[in-house]
């Protein structure tokens, strides 16, 4: 294609004369269409994909009691739990070191990592365990089988929940606003103002992956 | 108004060429652009490729792993982005609408990027990076179609999910203008960098289109020109074709002049021959005093018709620059020599004394032409000798101390020329006037053919003069010494016995008597000489005259008798007439010569003829001929071809055949 007719197309229509539309010209414009509608799909998968929370279940109102966590007294209690190899949950750590960076050591937290049945010792032993660990006053326990999680009812890796000192649940939920999501968001404003005997939401949507194999009843991501 | 005229002027070719050099430039320009996005396009779908497998291979529930979705999306998702404006780069490079499919798919690398980093500040850079990036192309139409994707992207996120944007859950409404507003900033830059970019673009296609119409009203000149120059050459060739025929044309009428010229002269000469040499005959015979005088009155009147015939030939020759000089080495005393004897006996006759003097330092053989030295001499001796009425002519010949040139004097007691005539001296025709030719005779050719020769010899003419006292005239030539005498000049051995070379200045008179004193013994009446020649006249003169000088004279009427008769008879010497009918003296001398190679003789042979035009006597002696004699024939001239070339033999002497 010589560089004059390369600039047929995109050069003023002489005067006088219609541009003919033509064959090609069609099949190019819909296949442009078709592009962007496959793509504006795709975009909007991804969106949904990312917003939409996993499976949340009502856990106990009280503290249940716990083998691994022991709450402080005078102080609420955080527990997480955390699948350690779901790629979303980085940013539920990351969303819990900037709560324990605001809650300035008035909360006992701990991030418990799920080790199912079956797998090796260091099986949990990934970035995540050790973001987790670098977290200034947060204590690391493996969930053996997820016997822990299923005590306080979480399904869903980076699922939170908040006792006051005396043992009441005051949060329950995530705090991502979607998977992999680092930011303000408010599930992290809601746990924060609890902390401080605020009002808030006493629950928000979890985004990471599932703690268990999905029940052939279940659905969801 | 003017602007508006010129506004709606149709462009100019120049312009036009401008136009489409920049365009092409900006083309090729696109087309690299689009290739450099081609790969930053496949550069950005292999990272986030890998940037998903590494970071989120798998998604998780309890111990069972799937593909993550990041990977799907980036390896289908990616691709499908991409695919279209790789397609296009591959299908239409270059096309303004690869370039807008471009700027779009970027900016939704960009808005995917943002996206999946959970709206992190640093991945907004992307957004940037892919604006200076698209500024590449120098189009500001595709900076707005980005500005306006990355605008759409952050408003419906800002209104849906504004912390995927903004990082925040309750962003200012402002926020949404701080973002547009850095990058709107960044896309008028970059939008103003383009536009002079092109601009620049388009100032240099203009000095190449100029330059171009420069090259090409240059080629147009040269070509034209060169055209020009084709036409001149062909017209010059064609004015040359014809020059070189009328050079043609000329040369063959001048050859046809010369042929004439050399007729003539031998068809006058021929008959001359016959009137001079029997008058000569006759004057030997008893005649009483008014038959002699009227004799003489016919020898002499022969013999002014001959000189004037001659001075009119060689005049002719010169005009038509035929006149040529030779450069030959021969023996100059004996040829001043001879001349003071050809002339003596005209000098006797009006009771003249001619004295010859030669200096001991002239040499013996010089270079130059003797026929023209002989006849410039004689033009002034004789001169010299008519212009005198009693007195004396003195010959002297020297070396001028201060040039180192010969120089021939002849002074005389003549009558002299007035001063104011002495500018008319030698130019044609004339003489100092009207009386002289009246009173003395001739064309008044000879001096203005003396001159012409002497200086076509290299040397110079003049004279002095004084009315009533007498005239020196002189002439000054090269005086290279000459090498071997060629055997024309070989005269070493002369019979003037009354004339001495010496330089002491002789003063008796040079009678012929005296001259010719000397030779008086009777040649022997075996001495056979063969005549060639085919004119009866001719033929009955020659053999008188030289059975006056003793011979006996076989006469052959063409070139193969002669040759035939040379062969059974043993001859002195020949004089061949070189025009003949059958067989040409040039012929007849090449067969003789031919006949003698190898038997160690050779018979002198002596030209005969009446030709008397240049190049005749070089004709002779190439021929191979010996001698060279002109008609009509002077007993002298017999006489001292016999002395030269068969000095064994006595040659009776006549005072009376000397003419």
């Amino acid at each position: 294609m010589s560089p004059t007719a390369d600039l047929r197309p995109s050069g003023p229509a002489a005067p006088g004369r219609r541009k003919r539309w033509r064959l090609p010209h069609l099949l190019g414009v819909f296949a442009t269409l078709i592009w962007a509608f496959a793509v504006g799909a795709g975009i909007e998968r991804v969106w949904r994909y990312e917003s939409t929370p996993g499976a949340t279940a009502d856990g106990p109102q009280v503290w249940p009691g716990s083998i691994l966590v022991k709450p402080r007294a005078g102080e609420a209690t955080l527990v997480m739990f955390v699948h350690p190899r779901c790629p979303c949950s980085r940013a539920s750590l990351a969303e819990l070191r900037e709560i324990m960076a605001q809650a300035n050591g008035s909360l006992h937290a701990s991030v418990l990592f799920l080790r199912p049945q079956g797998t090796t010792d260091v099986w949990e032993r990934t970035s995540t365990w050790s973001a987790a660990q670098n977290i200034p006053g947060v204590a690391v326990s493996v969930d053996r089988d997820g016997a822990e999680a299923a005590r306080f009812g979480a399904s869903t890796s980076g699922h939170t929940v908040l006792y006051s000192a005396a043992g009441q649940l005051l949060f329950a939920g995530g705090i991502t606003s979607a998977r992999g999501h680092v930011g303000d968001n408010s599930g992290r404003r809601a746990v924060l103002a609890l902390l401080k005997n605020k009002n808030a939401a006493a629950a928000h949507p979890i985004y990471g992956c599932r703690l268990r194999d999905r029940l052939p009843s279940q659905g969801g991501a | 108004m003017f602007e508006q005229r010129k506004d709606f002027a149709p462009p100019d070719a120049a312009q036009l060429r401008a136009d489409e050099l920049c365009a092409g430039s900006l083309n090729q320009l696109h087309r690299t652009a689009d290739r450099m996005f081609l790969w930053l396009l496949l550069a950005q779908w292999a990272f986030a490729i890998v940037l998903a497998v590494t970071l989120s291979p798998y998604a998780w529930e309890g111990k069972r792993q799937t593909i993550h979705l990041h990977v799907q999306v980036a390896v289908v998702l990616g691709g499908l982005i991409n695919a279209l404006p790789i397609a296009l780069i591959f299908l239409r490079p270059g096309w303004i609408g690869t370039r807008y499919a471009i700027a779009v798919v970027q900016m939704l690398w960009s808005a995917l990027l943002i996206h999946l980093s959970g709206g992190r500040i640093e991945t907004h850079f992307h957004v940037f990076g892919s604006l200076a990036f698209l500024a590449f192309y120098k189009d500001w139409r595709i900076l707005p179609v980005a500005t306006v994707t990355v605008a759409l992207d952050h408003i419906l996120r800002g209104l849906f999910w504004p912390e995927s944007v903004y990082g925040t859950l309750d962003p200012q409404w402002w926020r949404f203008l701080e973002h547009a507003g850095w990058v709107v900033f960044e896309a008028i830059v970059l939008i103003f960098s383009c536009l002079r970019g092109v601009a620049l673009y388009h100032a240099i296609a203009e000095r190449e289109a100029r330059l171009e119409g420069a090259h090409s009203d240059v080629e147009r000149q040269v070509v034209e020109r060169t055209r020009q120059l084709e036409a001149e050459i062909a017209e010059r060739k064609q004015r040359e074709v014809e020059l070189q025929r009328a050079r043609i044309a000329a040369e063959a009428a001048s050859r046809a002049k010369s042929e004439f010229l050399a007729n003539m002269s031998h068809e006058i000469r021929t008959p001359m021959h016959g009137v001079l040499g029997f008058t000569n005959v006759l004057l030997e015979t008893p005649l009483n005093a008014e038959q002699r005088e009227h004799v003489e009155t016919i020898r002499s009147s022969g013999e002014s018709l001959l000189h004037i015939i001659n001075d009119i030939l060689d005049f002719s020759k010169v005009e038509a620059g035929k006149l040529t000089v030779e450069r030959v080495p021969f023996d100059l005393r004996s040829a001043v020599k001879e001349v003071a004897e050809l002339l003596a006996a005209q000098a006797h006759k009006k009771g003249l004394e001619l004295a010859l003097k030669i200096h001991a330092s002239v040499p013996r053989s010089i270079e130059s032409d003797p026929v023209r030295v002989r006849q410039v001499l004689t033009n002034l001796v004789g001169n010299a000798i008519k212009f005198t009425r009693q007195g004396r002519v003195r010959i002297e010949v020297d070396i001028a101390p201060e040039s180192g040139e010969l120089r021939f004097a002849v002074s005389d007691t003549g009558i002299g020329v007035a001063s104011e005539k002495h500018s008319l001296l030698f130019q044609d025709f004339s003489q100092a006037d009207g009386s002289t030719t009246r009173e003395f005779g001739g064309t008044g050719l000879g001096l203005a053919i003396s001159k012409r020769l002497v200086e076509l010899m290299g040397g110079r003419i003049g004279f002095t003069s004084e009315p009533g006292r007498g005239s020196v005239f002189w002439f000054t030539l090269p005086a290279p010494v000459g090498g071997t005498l060629s055997l024309m000049s070989g005269t070493a051995n002369t019979r003037i016995l009354a004339i001495k070379n010496s330089a002491a200045e002789l003063h008796q008179p040079t009678a012929a008597a005296a001259i010719t004193s000397s030779v008086a013994n009777d040649a022997s009446a075996h001495t056979r000489v063969l005549v060639a020649e085919d004119n009866v006249v001719n033929q009955r003169l020659v053999k008188r005259l030289l059975e006056k000088l003793g011979c006996r004279v076989d006469i052959a009427v063409d070139g193969h008798e002669a040759v035939r008769m040379a062969a059974e008879q043993r001859y002195a010497i020949v004089f061949m007439d070189c025009s003949m009918p059958e067989m040409d003296g040039y012929q007849a001398t090449a067969e003789l010569r031919r006949r003698e190679a190898g038997s160690g003789q050779r018979i002198p042979i002596v030209a005969f003829t009446a030709n008397a035009m240049a190049g005749d006597r070089a004709r002779c002696l190439e021929a191979g001929m010996d001698d060279y004699l002109t008609k009509p024939v002077r007993v002298g001239e017999l006489r001292a071809a016999l002395a030269r070339w068969t000095p064994e033999v006595e040659i009776s002497d006549r005072p009376s055949c000397i003419l």
